[in-house]
């Protein structure tokens, strides 16, 4: 967590898009823990007034029944014997039997309540006198005209229960709240650090800085893949950058070299010009045409490379025909050099191409392996289907480490000592514009150089 | 020789004008498509330069135009899209030869001799002669002084290439052209190998060179 390559960026906890996701995880949440509550708790009073009536209506019904069977005198004593049960706190039994005009014959409510014995009214009454803890649902009844009956039971038990199940919604709800808020905050820290290592290298990309390199990518999650992404782009830049410094270094030597050699002729001519002879002036020229190759060779490779994989402009090409003639052309030159030169090229081998650069690219390749097969040796030139192209040499062959770097610009080997080391990064560019690929092989002795399609 | 040389660049047309008369060569120039043709219409030109951009009509649209009315005089067409797909274009609509900008001068005028040599006819002979050689295009020999000089077959064509540009600088991209079928520089002597093997065969025995090296252009066959 506390890597101190990356420096956490401060006041993360504000930024974060955790808190996004957290407010609409609350919302959700908590709206959800709402329609629950409010479902379990009108479910839990209506049936725990239900409960309490069927109670009450279960002891009116008792009471009734035994007046019916028994008389007022014993009612009275049923009535005394249940209020001197002791009943739960909250729990509470009232009754009251009383004469049409109010007299009480028995229980412990001192006044007939606002409810209506014709009717069997069952309401929530509030009594007052001794014993009597809170509101209580009654239900009366007339016994005989004259003679009639409340029952009620006091319910605070089941708004005690209620109210602890509100409670518990509500001690619900503020732990759900305290559970998000901290993965929110654990959450957020984590995609804090993980992204601001990614954003601090970008950052020092840039700002130019050497970026330092993530130490790892993390769990292999999206947020990993990005990470491993960026990492691959961070070098890949970083080789771009090194290529083009070693491109430009390269560049300035090559062309300050001639321009050199070019003032110090000049120079010569200005100090005397009846030294200007043909022969200086045409090295004079020598010099302004080689700079001249060595710039259109650059200005090859990059509009090669810029349209590399780019099917316009691409026409069907006789390769076997071109190769032909290129081999051709150089015949002479290798029997000159002493170098036996053959080929064997399949005919009709046609490929969607740029004529002039799939030229540039086998003369370039004959060109190169006649260069350094030593007189006596031999340079193979072989066309097949597919298309592949090989060219082989018996010269020095190319060491390993070389394999690669050969392709690139300005690398030559330290006998090559005509040219500018342009001619096999242009082929390769040129390859890839073809959507071929070029490598360079042993051929013990020597090398080969295949062009050929891309090895899946 | 006269040119035309349709090209809105003026900067560019008056180099290759004083190029060109520099040479003895006689240049009008058009600054836009259409007094080009206007130009074509009226005058009597032996080649036709022309630039492949123009503000009011492309080259290709030119060259159209000129075909489809009949005119057959041959097109140089220069351009800075030197890339093949352009050259190929320019080629299907009736250019003769294409040439990318930036031009050396020699490479311009070698070019815009051969074009003029090859629409008047000269040089499809069966026999051409030049000097003291001689070409035999149907039974594919070269003389010399009357002895026959044993070539190989592209040797022969380098040679009768030669025989038709008598006395003209033939640059390195027009023997890889013509002769080779090739559009590109190698950059590299191959070039001046094979003209060397031609020109110890016409050269061995004789007192007089024939094919000398025009430094920094191409060769130009003498007639001695």
């Amino acid at each position: 967590m506390d890597d101190p390559l990356i420096p956490r960026a401060p006041a993360f906890a504000k930024r974060s898009l955790v808190w996004r996701w957290l407010a609409g995880t609350l919302l959700v949440g908590l709206a959800g823990l709402g329609v629950l509550f409010m479902v379990v708790d009108r479910t839990t009073a209506a049936s725990s007034r239900q409960i309490v009536e069927q109670a009450v209506a279960t002891d009116l019904a008792g009471l009734v029944d035994i007046y019916v069977t028994s008389g007022e005198a014993e009612l009275s004593a049923r009535i005394a014997d249940r209020l001197a049960m002791p009943a739960a706190e909250g729990d509470a039994r009232h009754y009251l039997l009383s004469t049409g005009d109010g007299r009480k014959l028995a229980g412990d409510l001192e006044r007939w309540p606002q409810i209506s014995a014709e009717t069997s009214e069952m309401a929530i009454i509030t009594p007052q006198g001794p014993g009597i803890g809170g509101p209580v649902l009654a239900q009366a009844t007339m016994l005989e005209p004259g003679v009639r009956l409340v029952v009620g039971h006091e319910f605070a038990a089941q708004t005690a229960m209620r109210r602890d199940i509100r409670t518990g919604f509500a001690l619900a709800a503020a732990a759900l709240l305290a559970a998000l808020l901290l993965w929110a905050f654990l959450a957020a820290r984590t995609l804090r650090t993980r992204v601001d290592r990614v954003n601090t290298m970008f950052r020092a990309i840039g700002d130019g800085a050497s970026a330092p390199d993530l130490p790892e990518t993390g769990p292999p999650d999206e947020l990993g893949e990005l990470t491993a992404h960026a990492l691959a782009l961070k070098h890949r830049i970083g080789a771009l950058l090194a290529s083009q410094r070693q491109v430009n270094d390269h560049l300035a030597h090559e062309i300050r070299t001639p321009l050199v050699h070019l003032d110090n002729r000049l120079a010569a001519l200005a100090d005397g010009p009846e030294n200007a002879s043909a022969e200086a002036l045409n090295a004079a020229r020598a010099n302004i045409r080689d700079l001249v190759q060595l710039l259109e060779g650059l200005l090859d490779i990059a509009v090669t490379e810029a349209r590399s994989g780019e099917r316009i402009g691409l026409v069907p090409v006789d390769l076997s025909e071109t190769t032909a003639s290129i081999a051709e052309l150089f015949a002479d030159s290798a029997e000159d050099m002493g170098v036996r030169f053959t080929s064997d090229i399949a005919p009709g081998v046609t490929l969607a191409g740029d004529r002039p650069m799939l030229q540039r690219l086998v003369s370039n390749l004959l060109d190169n392996a006649l260069k350094f097969t030593p007189a006596g040796g031999e340079v193979h030139l072989s066309l097949r289907e597919g298309p592949e192209l090989r060219v082989s040499d018996t010269g020095p062959g190319v060491p390993d480490d070389w394999k690669t770097r050969i392709f690139q610009r300005f690398e030559r080997a330290e006998s090559d000592t005509n040219g500018h080391g342009l001619g096999l990064a242009l082929s390769q560019a040129i390859a890839r514009r073809h959507g071929l690929t070029i490598r360079v092989l042993d051929n013990n002795p020597g090398a080969v150089f295949v062009v050929g399609k891309r090895e899946r | 020789m006269r040119i035309l040389y349709i090209e809105d660049d003026s900067q560019q047309a008056s180099d290759v004008a004083a190029m060109v008369e520099r040479e003895g060569l006689v240049l009008d120039h058009a600054g836009n498509g259409a007094h080009g043709l206007k130009a074509l219409g009226g005058g009597d030109y032996d080649v036709v330069l022309l630039d492949r951009m123009l503000p009011d009509m492309s080259g290709i649209e030119i060259v159209s135009k000129m075909r489809s009315a009949g005119s057959e005089v041959p097109v140089l067409m220069v351009s800075a899209l030197g890339r093949s797909e352009n050259r190929v274009e320019g080629l299907d609509a009736g250019v003769d030869d294409y040439l990318a900008k930036p031009f050396a001068a020699d490479e311009l005028l070698a070019r815009l001799r051969a074009l003029h040599r090859r629409a008047s006819g000269e040089g499809s002979s069966a026999i051409i002669l030049f000097g003291d050689m001689e070409c035999h295009v149907k039974a594919r020999a070269a003389y010399r002084q009357g002895k026959h000089i044993a070539l190989s077959p592209k040797e022969f064509e380098l040679f009768r290439y030669f025989m038709q540009n008598g006395g003209e600088v033939v640059t390195r991209v027009m023997l890889l052209k013509d002769v080779w079928n090739l559009d590109f520089d190698p950059q590299t002597n191959v070039v001046d190998v094979n003209v060397g093997r031609l020109r110890r065969k016409l050269e061995q025995g004789f007192d007089s060179p024939v094919l000398e090296t025009i430094w920094g252009s191409g060769y130009r066959l003498r007639a001695v």
